[in-house]
């Protein structure tokens, strides 16, 4: 026992005795617990978003609800208008409906977003409720939303509510441009980041300075073995998901490869400034961890962002994971053109090439 | 070249924060010498020998390779430098013969090469092995074989045979014997072995605290002090045998 007790006593020095297991491995959680905690669970408030669609010969039952009970609020959505509604529940809680009075067009966009998760519409016939049924989040805002304005519905004898049909409205459809985008960052991070700081310790990046070796070339040959990986992992995920989810792809391919090369870059330059320096295997994931996660959480890679308060939207919009993957998404759900993604993929081409200019003149390779 | 030394190093001193690890060493090798710097641990002789590898820079003297300085001619020295340092790490999914390949073209080598140095270190039957799955003798020998592979005219090997069995010592012993024989190659080799020094160098500098406290070959060193063998003259010298810590912390 004594063999036992002075091993875990050794053991727990060597770790405490590191100040960079301290800050990044105890330090962090902490504070990011404290931040996210601080500012999404204090108010817990779920926040549900529903677009109301008034069509041609309607009663206006829907539109006449929202415009009578509920208070209009700014929509930083071009073409919508957007009211708000807190309601308490006994089994979801305290909830805030957000309203969007939109366009058919504009009502199946904001869909594809993850925007809202419910559309609802009114035509001569009543009233009619789409959504994703796989989709736990749109099944219980189309609960909490039809009670809530039930009352105005007595003309009709009920209402319909059907499982959506409109292409790239799923939550798989939300899900997988996400999931395209985290994958590009995750392999970026770990694959260059981790590994440069491995090696760093390891001092295999010392050994093969000791050669005429350009420095260049090894870290684009990190970043070109990256990208390559990246690209087979990616098509992989979307080849599967058009086989098996019936994704469509609206956009061009041409666009597509553009955003997830200007992504790989962004990513890549990244990873360089955040392996830097350290050449602790603990602190370099320490701070993968700590660059990774939020944005993991916050850049709508499972859900939208849009469900968080408003205060952190201008943040956590120019993420570069958001950015990312609001591309990805629009491309493969909405196919716009290349032009008008133009922008974004300069952005994130430009924030690359920033930080790998950056990481080179701070880098430590031994 | 400076003075006819291919390597030349002039008052060269190193402080770490408040340990002095070299206090103005001085040390000049000609072509084809063999030359082993021996000194227990903390003696600064690693130091020294990063510095002449151009891995640090001193606080204050000069290094010239071949009339080369590391500030301009880098490149240069990289090109004619083959080294091997204390601890032997590569990529541990790459085989041997992937590993030699590799360190080839960084010098723009051709197969042929690759395969002769495969044979020289005795490898043949691990050029498929991953470098993980080697000994710790046949990573000593790998590390080497890449160390040799641009022919180098100036070798620098840190404890090259440290941790390693007589057999797997003997064998590393064998492969610098012949690239002796050669005399192309100058090798600068440091060392906690006295027998290795014995067997390989013809010049023996003894550091401690970081200074040279005394040099010459092995026969001239035992002829001077009387000494029955180099054990004892090191012994008798810092008071202190080779594998003495004599500093705790490592630079």
């Amino acid at each position: 026992m004594k063999q036992l007790a002075r091993l875990i006593e050794i053991q727990i020095k060597e770790l405490i005795r590191d100040p960079g297991v301290i800050l990044w491995g105890i330090g962090f959680p902490v504070l990011m617990a404290w931040g996210l905690g601080l500012a999404f669970s204090s108010k817990p408030i779920n926040i549900r978003s529903i677009a109301i669609v008034d069509n041609l010969n309607s009663k206006h039952s829907l539109i006449n609800y929202v415009l009578n009970n509920t208070k209009e609020v700014a929509s930083k959505v071009a073409q919508t208008r957007r009211f708000e509604q807190t309601i308490e529940t006994r089994a979801y809680g305290t909830n805030k409906l957000n309203f969007y009075l939109a366009t058919p067009v504009t009502a199946v966009q904001l869909l594809k977003r993850g925007i809202i998760v419910v559309l609802a519409s009114e035509d001569s016939d009543g009233v009619k409720y789409e959504f994703d049924p796989r989709n736990q989040d749109a099944q219980i805002t189309y609960f909490i939303a039809r009670s809530m304005i039930e009352n105005n519905l007595k003309e009709y004898a009920l209402d319909k509510v059907q499982p959506i049909e409109v292409s790239g409205t799923r939550y798989v459809d939300f899900l997988i441009p996400g999931m395209v985008g985290m994958g590009i960052m995750m392999s970026c991070m770990w694959g260059i980041s981790y590994s440069l700081i491995e090696r760093r310790s390891k001092k295999l990046l010392r050994r093969l300075l000791a050669t005429p070796m350009k420095r260049s070339y090894y870290l684009f040959s990190q970043i070109f073995t990256r990208m390559f990986m990246g690209f087979i992992e990616a098509s992989i995920l979307i080849a599967f998901s058009m086989y098996y989810f019936k994704l469509q792809i609206n956009g061009s391919f041409l666009a597509l490869f553009l955003t997830f090369l200007a992504g790989n870059w962004a990513f890549s330059g990244f990873s360089i400034f955040t392996a830097s320096r350290t050449t602790s295997i603990d602190i370099g994931t320490g701070i993968i961890n700590a660059v990774t996660t939020p944005m993991m959480v916050l850049s709508g890679v499972f859900f939208s962002y849009h469900n968080f308060p408003e205060w952190a939207q201008p943040v956590i919009k120019y993420l570069p994971l958001t950015i990312l993957i609001d591309t990805l998404r629009r491309i493969i759900l909405e196919g716009p053109d290349l032009i008008s993604v133009s922008k974004e993929i300069l952005i994130l081409a430009i924030f690359g090439t920033l930080c790998f200019i950056a990481g080179l003149k701070i880098f430590k390779w031994y | 070249m400076k003075n006819n030394c291919l390597v030349c190093a002039e008052d060269i001193r190193k402080t770490f924060k408040d340990v002095q690890a070299l206090k103005g060493v001085n040390l000049s090798v000609a072509q084809g010498e063999f030359v082993a710097i021996l000194g227990p641990n903390g003696a600064g002789k690693t130091t020294f020998v990063e510095i002449i590898e151009g891995i640090q820079t001193p606080d204050k003297g000069s290094i010239y390779i071949k009339g080369f300085t590391w500030k301009k001619d880098a490149r240069e020295i990289h090109k004619l430098m083959g080294l091997s340092l204390q601890e032997t790490i590569f990529f541990e999914r790459i085989t041997t013969l992937e590993t030699l390949r590799l360190f080839a073209s960084f010098f723009n080598l051709d197969e042929n090469r690759v395969q002769r140095i495969l044979d020289m270190v005795t490898l043949r039957d691990k050029a498929q092995a991953r470098t993980a799955h080697l000994s710790g003798g046949q990573r000593q020998k790998l590390a080497l074989g890449i160390s040799i592979l641009n022919d180098p005219e100036v070798l620098i090997l840190d404890e090259p045979t440290t941790g390693l069995d007589p057999a797997a010592r003997r064998e590393i012993w064998n492969i610098l014997n012949d690239l002796k024989m050669k005399g192309k190659t100058s090798l600068i080799l440091t060392t906690h072995y006295m027998d290795e020094a014995n067997f390989l160098c013809d010049r023996i500098i003894m550091m401690d605290k970081g200074t040279i406290i005394k040099e010459g070959s092995p026969a001239q060193l035992l002829k001077e002090s009387g000494k029955a063998n180099l054990d004892e003259l090191f012994i008798y010298l810092t008071g202190r045998g080779l594998g003495d810590e004599t500093v705790s912390k490592t630079y």
